[in-house]
């Protein structure tokens, strides 16, 4: 059982607001991932549930009791480091045992806490190597092991996968999600990379210059958007944004009409976000067609990503499937899909439909 | 940065120690300074600046000073150039590599005082081995410890025979953590061993030179235990140097007041000169540019 | 031709380590061989040699160890001071200096408009302090306590010469040390000071031994603090052999004295090059 509550915390760094107004409940068993641009306050702000950093204002409190003046070694959580933060001077056992030996946990206990984990992370045989003479992947294992020794109430991850090559991260980050779901412990997860956040969070949490953006589930936030930077952020490659005119219904926008969609009251200038994979080719030209160009086109094995520039020179990428019969220089007319149409306000940002 | 209440439980003691063993007696010294404590009347009266009129005045300090940053000057650029060339010699791998290094920091670590007893017979004027070998190459004898100029090249040659080491050792180490690229770029380039030098080498190793040098240069401007043991300031005060010239003062005379008011001249001529020299070298050297850190 | 000019640049080479290396040892050979002499291998002016040039004789060796009434030296009651003296000292100096490089490197200090490398500066800047001046008030404030001329009083006194040196290389080793083990170990259950013990300082280890050795250097070799703020009840190895010096000793004993009292520094050399070569200091230098 934890809930990690947060509420009206601010970090303030000498004049610099680190994070302003974060509140945030973490649920019991939830896995929560922050994630957001470098220097958007996640790290901070999950160093303060560690205790690490003190907050200027605000409160944290772990299953109702407030953390303020609390060590970080008297609230019961785990953390797992980007630079994996082994003990140099101590092989692997000795690592994973650290903790258990501090707190006096007798021996027996210990060595079969420390097999187990070892066993579960398949790090058995790196027992008696030091960090040193291991590689990057195994070292994080390690340092997940560490975490999981403990059993703590709350698992904290700061950005665990952004050392590590591409293929590691995948691998690990499906260790990550298997022991979550084994496990079910109430997990905070800050990365900067928006595809992790969306393959391991229950909810997330997009923090930009220390203010929350949205939160929510990844669908939510995919198909929804509460802003710009939202819709940009989240997905990859980015939505296209483009120069649009609101008026009774109508969507103008590099010289095609659209629909723009029930519910949008929305009039005069906006900005119209499209995902490149909801970008249709072929389609009429003049209504309900963009005129685009195409620049250039990146094979990627599944599917084909198309960058291409409209008549007015607004640039789009387009995702289509692998085999389109596309070559540079062509003309494409592209048409979004029903309903995947996002309207933001050009001046605020804030999502309009 | 960690944050913690404790945190004053690691800082504080040595502080504390600092203030109460450095910081407090140099207070004292300044009041000290305005008293006429000496011989006949230990009491710390005052007596205004009349000490540091009489100091002003004082020809002995002032050549003492001369003598002294001379001696520092010729000392420092000796022990720079002969360090360097010898880091640099043992910069790649060299045959007997470990036991070249061990051999040439032997100096640094053995007592400067001790060695200065043995160079006194070394440079004795009949009895000395270093007369002898000049002999051989037809050299007459040198008055090593009677005559001005030889007893002043005599406390240069122990100093850089002692010191040299220390030059050696730190831009080795400075060496040794260079950079490869640089290398890799300026062999690619076509860069002769010279120009690489020039061009490469020095001034990666600017920064390492500027604290190796200063860090001697408050060192050997202490210097007063050779002299002490050497040529007791010797002949005439042609070696006396001030750290020298304070002590026969202020614990042989026991002029209390007056030495202290030297004191405190001394300090802050060295600390104006060396923040001086810190300054126009790093300008001179590494043009404006903070340290380091990993 | 190239061969023949790295052929040269070799010979060139080797010829000038091997000269300096010569320099380096000729004062110790000089006194190792003088150390055996007596009388006749002096007074005829410089010989190098035994048994060709001179008879050798141990007198000068016994000498370190007979009484001063029948013409020795006495050398144990110094070394033994020596030695306890810089022991502790270096003990103390070490355990101030690197808790206060530790909380230097980690924590964040503020004394008015000064942060934290205004104090580490503070720190190695007292090294700037030229002995001579301090030694006149050293000597009021021991007299004043009635340390003067005793074991404690010297060694507060080598306590603050080496702090700098300590709090110097240790601030540099421990900002090698990623500040995550430190709060790894905090979350691990460690209170700060556990932290810093069990997980930080193991870690330093290479830099404790440079910062000890050091210390060991510097306070067995200081003569001027010995020989100001101690007379008859404490007497320290440098003060003992200087004053030898000028009290007519024979160069034999003179000069056995002389190496017996630099022997443990020529040891240390050896220890301390392992770490200094390593590239380990250049860090340091480089404030």
């Amino acid at each position: 059982m934890a809930e990690v509550s947060i509420s009206g915390v601010f970090k303030r760094f000498g004049p610099v607001a680190a994070l302003s107004e974060i509140d945030l409940t973490v649920h019991d068993n939830e896995f929560v991932v922050l994630v957001g641009p470098s220097g958007s306050g996640k790290s901070t702000l999950l160093r303060i549930v560690a205790g690490l950093e003190r907050q200027s204002e605000g409160s944290v409190a772990i299953d109702g009791r407030d953390m303020a003046g609390i060590a970080p070694k008297d609230r019961d959580v785990a953390m797992v480091f980007q630079s994996h933060a082994l003990y140099p001077h101590m092989n692997v056992f000795d690592n994973l045992a650290f903790n258990q030996r501090i707190r006096g946990v007798d021996r027996k206990t210990v060595d079969r806490k420390v097999r187990e984990v070892a066993e579960r992370l398949e790090i058995t045989e790196l027992l008696r190597r030091r960090p040193r003479q291991m590689s990057g992947g195994q070292r994080q294992r390690v340092a997940i092991g560490r975490a999981l020794v403990r059993d703590p109430r709350i698992f904290l991850f700061d950005e665990p996968l952004s050392n590590l090559d591409a293929e590691l991260r995948v691998r690990l980050r499906t260790v990550i999600k298997r022991l979550h779901k084994e496990m079910r412990r109430t997990s905070v997860y800050v990365t900067h990379d928006q595809v992790e956040a969306m393959t391991l969070a229950d909810r997330v949490v997009v923090l930009r210059d220390g203010r929350i953006e949205q939160i929510g589930a990844p669908d939510a936030l995919y198909e929804k958007p509460a802003n710009e930077f939202v819709a940009g952020f989240i997905g990859s490659p980015a939505m296209n944004f483009l120069r649009g005119e609101a008026a009774d219904g109508v969507l103008r926008v590099a010289g095609a009409e659209l629909a723009a969609g029930p519910a949008s009251g929305a009039s005069g200038p906006v900005t119209v976000g499209i995902r490149p994979e909801d970008l249709l080719a072929g389609g009429a030209e003049g209504r309900g067609g963009i005129r685009a160009r195409i620049t250039l086109v990146e094979p990627m094995g599944a599917d084909t990503l198309i960058f291409c520039a409209t008549d007015e020179g607004q640039e789009l990428t387009v995702r289509l499937p692998r085999h389109t019969a596309v070559r540079e220089r062509e003309t494409l007319t592209l048409a979004p899909r029903a309903g995947a149409v996002h309207l933001f306000d050009p001046e605020t940002g804030i999502r309009l439909n | 940065m960690l944050d913690s209440r404790y945190k004053h439980v690691f800082l504080l003691p040595a502080l504390l120690a600092l203030v109460a063993i450095i910081i407090f007696p140099l207070i004292y010294t300044v009041r000290l300074s305005f008293s006429g404590w000496d011989v006949n009347f230990p009491e710390l009266d005052y007596i205004g600046w009349e000490n540091y009129a009489r100091a002003i005045a004082d020809g002995r300090f002032w050549d003492s000073m001369g003598t002294l940053y001379l001696m520092v000057l010729l000392c420092v650029v000796f022990e720079y150039l002969l360090g360097f060339a010898l880091a640099l010699l043992l910069w790649h791998d060299v045959k007997a590599g470990r036991f070249f290094r061990v051999l040439f920091i032997v100096p640094m670590c053995v007592t400067p005082v001790v060695m200065a007893v043995v160079w006194r017979t070394i440079f004795h004027e009949t009895l000395g081995p270093l007369n002898d070998v000049l002999s051989w190459f037809g050299i007459p004898a040198v008055p090593w410890l009677s005559k001005s100029g030889p007893a002043f090249a005599a406390v240069v040659i122990i100093d850089v025979w002692q010191w040299t080491s220390f030059m050696f050792i730190l831009l080795l180490a400075g060496l040794m953590s260079l950079p490869r690229e640089p290398y890799e770029a300026a062999q690619i380039d076509g860069a002769g061993p010279i120009r690489t030098f020039v061009h490469v080498t020095f001034p990666l190793m600017a920064p390492i030179t500027l604290g190796a040098l200063i860090i001697r240069l408050i060192e050997s401007s202490k210097l007063m235990e050779t002299i002490y043991a050497l040529t007791s300031g010797g002949p005439g005060s042609s070696t006396e140097t001030t750290s020298y010239l304070l002590y026969i003062r202020g614990l042989r005379e026991f002029q209390i007041g007056y030495t202290a008011s030297l004191s405190i001249i001394y300090l802050v001529i060295m600390i104006i000169a060396l923040t001086i020299f810190a300054r126009m070298m790093s300008r001179l050297m590494i043009g404006r540019q903070g340290p380091v850190r990993a | 031709m190239i061969g023949r000019r790295a052929d040269l640049y070799r010979v060139l080479k080797y010829a000038a380590l091997i000269a300096w290396s010569i320099f380096v040892v000729a004062p110790f050979l000089w006194a190792l061989s003088t150390s055996f002499k007596s009388d006749p291998g002096v007074v005829g002016g410089a010989t190098y040699i035994p048994f060709l040039e001179y008879e050798p004789t141990v007198e000068g060796w016994t000498a370190l160890f007979r009484d001063t009434s029948s013409g020795g030296i006495s050398m144990q009651g110094p070394y033994l001071s020596s030695l306890v003296v810089s022991l502790i000292s270096t003990s103390i100096a070490l355990f101030l200096g690197t808790l206060a490089a530790y909380g230097l490197s980690r924590f964040t200090f503020r004394a008015g408009p000064l942060g934290n490398n205004d104090i580490t500066f503070f720190f190695i800047s007292q090294r700037i302090m030229p002995p001579a001046v301090l030694a006149i008030p050293y000597f009021l404030l021991l007299r004043f306590t009635g340390l003067l001329d005793t074991h404690l009083g010297l060694i507060l006194v080598y306590v603050a010469m080496l702090l700098p040196i300590v709090v110097w290389v240790m601030v540099d080793f421990f900002n090698t040390v990623p500040i995550e083990l430190d709060e790894a170990a905090l979350i691990d259950g460690c209170n700060p000071i556990q932290a810093f013990y069990r997980i930080i300082l193991p870690n330093c280890a290479p830099g404790m031994v440079v910062a000890t050795l050091l210390c060991i250097i510097f306070s067995w070799s200081d003569f001027f603090f010995a020989l100001t703020l101690t007379f008859a009840k404490v007497q320290l190895l440098p003060p003992t052999i200087v004053i030898l010096n000028s009290n007519k000793v024979p160069w034999w004993s003179l000069s056995a004295s002389a190496l017996v009292s630099v022997l443990p520094l020529v040891i240390i050399a050896f220890v301390l090059e392992r770490y200094l070569a390593r590239g380990t200091l250049a860090g340091v230098i480089r404030e």
